[in-house]
């Protein structure tokens, strides 16, 4: 595939008077691997969701893998596509065994169903194993923890070895052992398979070198788009916040400092000075 | 890989036929998100249960709870026993017998083979010998 794997022109999300999104223009190429920063309520969760086809969108064009969605095709390419994002499916998944959840990432639906083979049910116990949650592949989905919800999402959208992999803030939750693992698996895939991916997180000490392209979001709207040692310098990102920050020189390890001062404790308590 | 139109009525006819493999209880198709593409938007849904369910056969759902209740079966000894573990317990009983029948291909997404439905709607014995196996 020589074009753009992902390209949105003017793409929006309406819902009522409120946008979501607005706007977007974007064309990711196949191999990339994207940053997607932005504030909380910037419409991150929004627009991933849409480009992996869970989403609606009220305006614009979308195409992915070289074509609109459509009834006919939107399963095949939901298959193709990884999404690890708890903020969209914990409004789907509560009781469901943790097998199911992490199979139904080879049906493009939500639920596994009988196209299911046994040697993918093996391969979803030995992705379980080796994120640690082996003893919970029974388990319904609202018995674990968040950290292990957080894994069966990262083993769904592993499972069918996608071409695009989108994850939204995928170490939420996850305890220092894990989050490095997955980091790292981040960056093994990165540099040894062709997949595209596509990282969200709030966090720049997540941002790994292998994502070369930043898209900053702010209010709906892309901020700006272009390569991350542009956008993650002091001057710029400052601009971003609207507040002075300082970025880090390690291009590693962009470590930020903001001094953001804090009137809560005279608000629980202002009789005392 | 399945044609997405043949999903769709594949998913509406275990909406008529399955049961919850949980409680039992039957299924709804449930719009689950908003959205133009139909196939993408709906999914079997369970109203007791509160969650999204592919279903189960009910001859299958009738054995896997006397199976669980008439020989105390339970795979989730670290969970207080209940109600809620005998859902699971039948669920899991309710996969393995489908995985099972569906191996040797008495059993697909619509239901139980023809042979087999003919079989099961005289509620006659039903004894699988090899013969039966091949015929089918």
């Amino acid at each position: 595939m020589s074009g753009p794997i992902i390209i949105c022109h003017k793409l929006g999300c309406r819902y009522g008077n409120k946008y979501l999104l607005q706007d977007i223009n974007l064309a990711i190429y196949p191999g990339e691997h994207w940053l997607i920063f932005g504030l909380n309520g910037s419409g991150k969760t929004t627009l991933v969701t849409i480009l992996a086809g869970y989403g609606y969108f009220s305006e614009g064009e979308l195409q992915v893998f070289g074509s609109p969605y459509t009834e006919e095709n939107i399963l095949a390419k939901r298959q193709r596509i990884g999404l690890v994002s708890g903020s969209f499916f914990d409004r789907y998944y509560r009781d469901e065994a943790v097998q199911d959840i992490i199979l139904s990432g080879l049906t493009g639906t939500l639920s596994c169903d009988m196209t299911i083979t046994d040697r993918q049910r093996q391969k979803a116990i030995a992705l379980l194993d080796a994120l640690g949650i082996g003893d919970k592949r029974l388990m319904p989905y609202s018995r674990l923890s968040k950290g292990q919800q957080q894994n069966v999402l990262i083993a769904r959208a592993l499972i069918a070895k996608p071409d695009i992999l989108i994850m939204d803030e995928p170490t939420t939750g996850l305890d220092v052992f894990n989050r490095e693992l997955l980091l790292s698996t981040i960056s093994d895939l990165a540099q040894n398979t062709t997949m595209t991916i596509l990282y969200i997180t709030h966090y720049t000490e997540e941002i790994l070198p292998e994502f070369d392209k930043t898209l900053l979001l702010k209010n709906g709207r892309i901020y700006r788009q272009d390569s991350t040692d542009k956008l993650f310098d002091s001057r710029s990102f400052s601009h971003f916040l609207n507040y002075p920050a300082t970025v880090g020189a390690d291009p590693r390890k962009r470590h930020v400092s903001l001094s953001v001062p804090s009137t809560i404790r005279e608000l629980l308590n202002p009789s005392v000075r | 890989m399945k044609e997405p139109m043949q999903h769709l009525h594949e998913i509406e006819g275990r909406t008529e036929r399955c049961l919850c493999k949980y409680c039992g209880g039957p299924l709804e198709l449930r719009r689950i998100f908003f959205g133009d593409v139909e196939t993408a938007r709906t999914e079997i849904f369970c109203q007791k249960c509160d969650r999204i369910e592919y279903g189960v056969e009910p001859e299958i759902y009738s054995i896997s709870q006397y199976f669980v209740k008439g020989f105390q079966f339970n795979c989730y000894p670290d969970i207080d026993h209940g109600e809620q573990t005998d859902r699971l317990n039948t669920a899991r009983v309710c996969e393995i017998i489908t995985w099972y029948s569906q191996s040797i291909g008495i059993l697909d997404a619509n239901g139980f083979v023809d042979d087999i439905k003919k079989i099961l709607s005289e509620k006659t014995s039903l004894l699988l010998t090899n013969e039966v196996i091949e015929e089918c």
